[in-house]
């Protein structure tokens, strides 16, 4: 027995480094040779390196979009995690950006490299992958994150090293007051809060219910925003009730909301809970509309709550990939012949925000740091996939949102609201 | 009318632990069941007539059922405790693998849902008793004779191990189970009672009580089962008596270890969905369970794990103001600290029927003292406290875990040994 310890305990031992060892599928490697100018999503970039991280495999894994050699530009994003689902679609928005504008001759003649760092949902990771980025790839502008709190606990770093820092789709208001080198190119849960409240309102719905996560900086701040705005308009909130992320049991607080009767229950939260409380909401036999807002756009709340969806489901979005703009039709098209998947709103923002900062530095016509930041605060009514981007003065952007529904379980337009609405 | 049905949930409570009492006799445990079960009816009853939906009572069940898997998770921590005295905090991290195996074998077998759930659980407790074994050969039994610390270090180093583990194999993405065992509310029970139970949770109770009795009889019944008692009780002893103490140690990381597979399963089926951490707060809740149960004891396992499924629930359901949170709080720390410091007085008072009602009458002063001072206190504390304008009163939901986990440190000081734990003096 004794002999049979010994190699035993190596073996469990040597079991991670083993399997950390092994060369990790470099998702985007061939991504460096750059596809033909004017056909940058062609087809013949296989679909292997969304399926390799996909599959999520890679804990604390680097990916590096473009040459190894261009202007670097860093990115973190949740690859990993109960939020991978955002940060996996961030990343492939972000990197057929960077493709179509390596593909069409740089910025200014440069190329572009973005190095992508995994902040894996945590609030330390994403603090050692923004060091990662600002020490080590000396990266000009830093890209990231979709979830609030991450984006959040960075935001000083990025300030303090005087790099600008462009959030795709971080919505709490309170991250672009960390300093003036942070920067969003989506709307706020100030605006986002009140087009969720505006649309509960035009429903018709008078009796709400707020189920929030109490450790997301996101969740709170719209719960804040739809409570003020929805009471407001002349809705009441009868209870006020939070959960924690990764809770799996909605049971007592939803046997408590049901007591309460309510027409609508409000769920500013993310998609693995979302899903969760939709489909344990319906099995306790509530009837009434919940309704959501960004982040519940991933498949998984599909998943998880299968056809519970199609009744009396609703979210708040910043672009849904069936709309008619030529812009959406053409970022679908790339995406789905990259990726072989539909983008959903988070790789739309993730694409726009590349743009944006791509943008910046032309208009810049330099790779500082400084330059690049007093440019970005003059972008004006920018193109995007997700609807005219202008930064204002809070270096916030101001945009119009969808709402959807589902059918079938494939998400429709049940319509759209502007900022002139709320 | 908040009254009522608040004293009803507590005598079901009350009910509940006396019925799963060891230190009581047979009839006595009858009574308690009964009296348990009765005013759970009268709970029923009394806002099915006034025409609303029974909803303490619909809370006891909810709480039950999440209960009874904490049970399952907790019989395995106070297992191993038993005989090694070593809190295995890798217990979280079988769990864990116990609902990855529920995602494989269910996805394997969705055609046939009762084949599915019936293979999950086999194949979880086989898969999970061979992990828990090998966890003991490869880890603990190295340093059976090194210091305790060593082996407490050690278990969360495995726990680590194994998450991580299970993270570079499975990916961190959630894995989402496929539904077989439908979570729609049964009509029957519906119908009659207006409660809402569905066929997973009635499963999911069957299962996690028929191990339970299982687990009883196998121990208090059979040989092995009275060598493991043994080992518990005084290891060397037990040696000395011809018993095979390695044997008997695999034996409990096997049994312990098929029942947290298990809870794994039902946890899965439950919630659909698995990730690499899934383990990790079932786990510590769990370990709340054992304490409060008394660490050793195996029926203090069963009763702690209802127990706190029953607390993290019924805290959710209710609403206090900031200032009553505090006002309980406050109230709480300071009859902990009372007891801590009049402990010593309050055993020295005869134990004759003027003692007993000078115990009760002091008891309730106290509270009652504590109470006024602590609403005083908090009413001084309001300024302060922080809240969002727009909340008038906190939702339980918003600090269940933390209740939990206030429940281990008062457990710990007021009765270390739990509820139906003994006190055994450090052998020197």
């Amino acid at each position: 027995m004794n002999r049979l310890r010994l190699p035993l305990l190596t073996l469990l031992v040597s079991l991670p480094v083993l399997l950390t060892g092994c060369p990790a599928p470099p998702p985007p490697a061939d991504s460096g040779a750059a596809p033909t100018p004017g056909a940058p999503a062609s087809a013949s970039t296989s679909a292997a390196p969304g399926d390799a991280a996909a599959s999520g495999n890679s804990a604390g894994s680097t990916t590096t979009w473009g040459p190894a050699d261009g202007l670097s530009l860093g990115g973190y994003m949740s690859l990993t995690d109960s939020l991978s689902s955002f940060g996996q679609s961030s990343n492939k928005g972000m990197g057929l950006a960077i493709e179509e504008i390596n593909a069409k001759g740089g910025v200014n003649g440069q190329q572009l490299t973005l190095h992508m760092e995994d902040s894996a949902s945590k609030q330390e990771e994403a603090k050692n992958a923004v060091r990662r980025l600002l020490d080590k790839h000396q990266a000009k502008v830093v890209i990231g994150e979709v979830a609030s709190s991450l984006s959040l606990a960075v935001a000083p770093d990025c300030q303090a090293a005087k790099v600008p820092m462009v959030s795709p789709s971080s919505t709490n208001p309170t991250l672009t007051a960390k300093g003036d080198f942070i920067f969003r190119t989506c709307f706020t849960d100030d605006q986002q809060g009140a087009y969720v409240a505006k649309f509960a309102l035009t429903k018709g719905w008078k009796a709400g219910v707020i189920l929030r996560d109490i450790n997301s900086d996101y969740s709170k701040g719209q719960s804040a925003v739809i409570t003020k705005r929805f009471t407001a308009g002349g809705g009441k909130i009868v209870s006020d009730e939070g959960y924690t992320q990764k809770q799996p049991d909605f049971s007592s607080v939803l046997t408590k909301v049901k007591a309460k009767n309510p027409d609508v229950i409000f769920v500013p939260g993310y998609y693995n809970e979302a899903g969760l409380i939709i489909k344990q909401a319906r099995e306790l036999g509530i009837k009434a509309a919940i309704v959501g807002a960004d982040g519940w756009d991933s498949p998984v709340l599909k998943e998880l709550a299968g056809d519970l969806l199609n009744d009396n489901c609703y979210f708040v979005n910043h672009y849904s990939k069936t709309e008619d703009r030529p812009r959406v039709k053409e970022f679908v098209a790339a995406y789905k012949a990259k990726f072989n998947e539909e983008p959903d709103a988070l790789a739309a923002c993730a694409y726009d925000s590349i743009y944006v900062v791509a943008e910046a530095i032309k208009a810049a016509g330099s790779t500082e740091p400084q330059a690049i930041r007093d440019a970005l605060a003059k972008v004006q009514n920018y193109d995007g996939v997700t609807g005219q981007i202008t930064i204002d003065a809070q270096r916030n952007a101001s945009k119009p949102c969808v709402v959807l529904a589902f059918k079938d379980g494939q998400e429709v337009i049940e319509t759209t609201l502007q900022p002139s609405d709320v | 009318m908040q009254v009522l049905p608040t004293g009803l949930t507590g005598l079901v409570l009350l009910g509940l632990v006396g019925c799963l009492s060891p230190q009581r006799s047979t009839r006595g445990r009858l009574l308690a069941a009964a009296g348990a079960v009765g005013a759970f009816v009268v709970l029923v009853l009394l806002r099915r007539l006034a025409g609303a939906e029974p909803q303490e009572a619909q809370q006891l069940l909810n709480g039950l059922f999440l209960g009874s898997i904490f049970a399952l998770i907790a019989l395995g921590y106070t297992m191993v405790y038993g005989v090694l005295k070593l809190i295995n905090f890798a217990h979280g991290e079988v769990f864990m693998v116990g609902a990855y195996v529920a995602f494989l074998v269910v996805t394997v077998y969705r055609q046939t849902p009762a084949l599915a759930v019936l293979m999950a659980l086999l194949v979880a407790m086989l898969v999970c008793a061979g992990l828990g074994v090998a966890i003991e050969r490869c880890a603990y039994r190295p340093l059976r004779q090194a210091p305790r610390l060593a082996a407490l270090i050690t278990a969360i180093g495995v726990s680590l191990l194994l998450q991580n583990l299970a993270l570079l194999l499975l990916g961190a993405t959630p894995k989402t189970i496929p539904s077989v065992l439908s979570t729609r509310p049964l009509e029957v029970i519906e119908w009659h009672s207006g409660l809402l139970v569905s066929r997973l949770n009635l499963v999911s109770l069957g299962a996690a009580t028929a191990l339970m009795v299982a687990l009883q009889l196998f121990v208090s019944r059979t040989r092995p089962g009275r060598a493991m008692r043994a080992v518990s009780e005084d290891r060397e002893a037990a040696q000395l008596m011809g018993i095979d103490v390695d044997q008997v140690i695999v034996l409990t990381f096997v049994i312990g270890s098929a029942l947290a597979g298990a809870g794994g399963v039902l946890w899965g089926l439950r919630y659909a969905s698995v990730a690499p951490d899934v383990g990790v707060l079932p786990g510590l809740k769990a370990f709340v369970a054992a304490v409060l149960g008394g660490i050793g004891s195996i029926p203090g396992a069963a009763v702690g794990g209802l127990l706190i499924g029953l607390t993290d629930v019924l805290v959710s359901a209710v609403s206090l103001s900031p200032q009553m949170l505090c006002q309980v709080l406050l109230t709480t720390v300071m009859l902990v600290a009372f007891w801590r410091l009049s402990q010593a007085r309050l055993a020295a008072l005869p134990h004759t029927r003027q003692g007993r009602l000078l115990r009760v009458v002091g008891a309730l002063t106290v509270a009652a003292s504590c109470w006024v001072v602590g609403g005083l206190a908090a009413l001084g504390l309001t300024p302060y406290l922080a809240t969002e304008p727009t909340v008038e009163s906190l939702s339980g939901s918003t600090f269940s875990d933390a209740v939990v986990f206030f429940l281990l440190i008062v457990i710990l000081i007021v009765k270390p040994t739990g509820l139906m734990g003994t006190y055994a003096p450090e052998k020197v």
